[in-house]
């Protein structure tokens, strides 16, 4: 991290939100598919970091550290908490069934029709580029259970972002 | 990496590329709840509470024999990797009282326990580790136990563990507060004081009841309301006021003009 221009921890760490907090907004935003919420998620979440900048000020990679309090505090907040659970009573039961175009919706409402867990290993797995590893550490989840979320979820998500699947919609 | 999986990634990054945060009030927003967390970090834990508060006040024990811990500043972060690693060395036991300052006291009970108590769960950690099995009940005042399980670290601090609130919650309201809207559907969760509801179209939108302290920073606010933030606002009623914010096939016509048809039922 940069500190050239920094001269007291909070201007630091200033800094390092600067540098680090588009990510992690976008992260945040992909997650919780409301700007608001989204930057709700990040201040908490640099607010977690600040607590302990002295400590993560110093640590090899302190941007990985503030990843994984976000999706940390994303999953334990919104495990038990549904307030901004969308309805999924539409969900289509067999994901490969045949969509109807018109239905195609935005990939950010998309991703709000997942669970919690599943939108959290698809955005660990796929815009983060986490392992399947790293992933079931960073959620405390087991490999497998990362396969078979993140299998189940883009299964989930075809129909209703077809374009983004032309494979299994142009048949 | 099969095709799907990588067109999947591209979608993603391509889909938020051009959103960017408020830096600064991002910025500002955590060093000033940061620095709250800071002063109430220090954490005292009492094993037996009552013991061992006696055993103070007659001088047999010295504050730092209570397990006194500054254990979150002074612990080694470890690989950045890892950060969930309980800065916590003090394991949870059943009857313990935790002092989380600012007049909140934490009560430690078994799961078990916590399903015979009169509690509202507010959060959990997924992680196994310290706290798996326990649930710390807060008690406080409202503000300050509010702001514990919402920022404090808790969490983080104790891995699996559970906090909980003192008193069943109740929402703001006993009722649904508005009439259903012409050509939407909603759904109510009052305990949560939100609604998610659904046009004849397929469009969604969520209705969040907020308490009147609120109202003046969300009206004056064009970033949380209005045109082109994704919510709309009812006027003041009473000691509430509704929220209206976007969900996906909505779009901010349809939002302004749901926001604008909503009657109160009293």
């Amino acid at each position: 991290m940069s500190t050239s221009t920094a001269s007291t921890p909070a201007e630091e760490f200033a800094d390092f939100v600067h540098a680090t907090g588009g990510a992690l907004y976008r992260t945040a935003l992909l997650l919780t598919g409301d700007h608001h919420l989204a930057e709700d998620l990040t201040q908490t979440t640099y607010a977690r970091v600040f607590a302990s900048w002295r400590r993560v000020s110093r640590a090899d990679n302190p941007a990985a550290y503030a990843r994984r309090v976000l999706l940390n505090g994303f999953i334990s907040h919104r495990r038990l908490r549904r307030n901004a659970e969308m309805p999924t009573s539409t969900l289509p039961d067999d994901p490969g069934s045949d969509a109807d175009p018109s239905a195609r919706i935005d990939l950010l409402a998309a991703l709000q029709r997942l669970s919690p867990t599943d939108r959290a290993v698809l955005v660990a797995r796929y815009w983060e580029d986490r392992s399947v590893s790293q992933t079931a550490a960073d959620l405390g989840l087991t490999e497998t259970a990362v396969r078979t979320r993140s299998k189940r979820a883009l299964e989930r998500l075809r129909p209703l972002v077809a374009d983004i699947f032309p494979e299994r919609t142009t048949r | 990496m099969n095709d799907p999986e990588n067109t999947f990634r591209t979608a993603l990054h391509e889909r938020v590329a051009d959103q960017h945060p408020d830096y600064a009030r991002i910025s500002a927003g955590a060093i000033s709840a940061g620095s709250r967390i800071r002063r109430r970090r220090r954490i005292t834990v009492t094993v037996g509470a009552a013991a061992a508060v006696g055993a103070f006040t007659t001088g047999g024990l010295g504050l730092s024999q209570l397990l006194t811990t500054t254990a979150v500043d002074q612990a080694p972060l470890g690989a950045a990797g890892a950060p969930s690693a309980s800065a916590s060395t003090a394991p949870l036991a059943s009857g313990q009282s935790l002092d989380l300052g600012d007049g909140v006291t934490g009560q430690v009970v078994t799961n078990d326990e916590a399903k015979t108590m009169d509690i509202t769960i507010q959060t959990a950690s997924a992680r196994p580790g310290a706290g798996t099995g326990f649930t710390i009940v807060l008690s406080g005042p409202a503000g300050a136990v509010e702001q514990k399980w919402s920022n404090d670290t808790l969490l983080e601090d104790y891995p699996g563990v559970t906090i909980a609130t003192q008193g069943a919650r109740v929402g703001l309201v006993d009722e649904v507060p508005v009439a259903q809207p012409p050509g939407w559907t909603c759904e109510w969760y009052l305990i949560d004081d939100k609604a998610s509801c659904t046009s004849e179209d397929g469009g969604v939108a969520g209705l969040v009841i907020r308490p009147a302290e609120d109202y003046p920073d969300w009206s004056k606010s064009g970033d949380k309301a209005g045109p082109r933030s994704g919510s709309y606002i009812t006027p003041l009623h009473g000691d509430i006021f509704i929220s209206v914010q976007s969900g996906e096939g909505t779009t901010d016509a349809e939002l302004e003009a749901l926001a604008s048809s909503l009657r109160w039922t009293d």
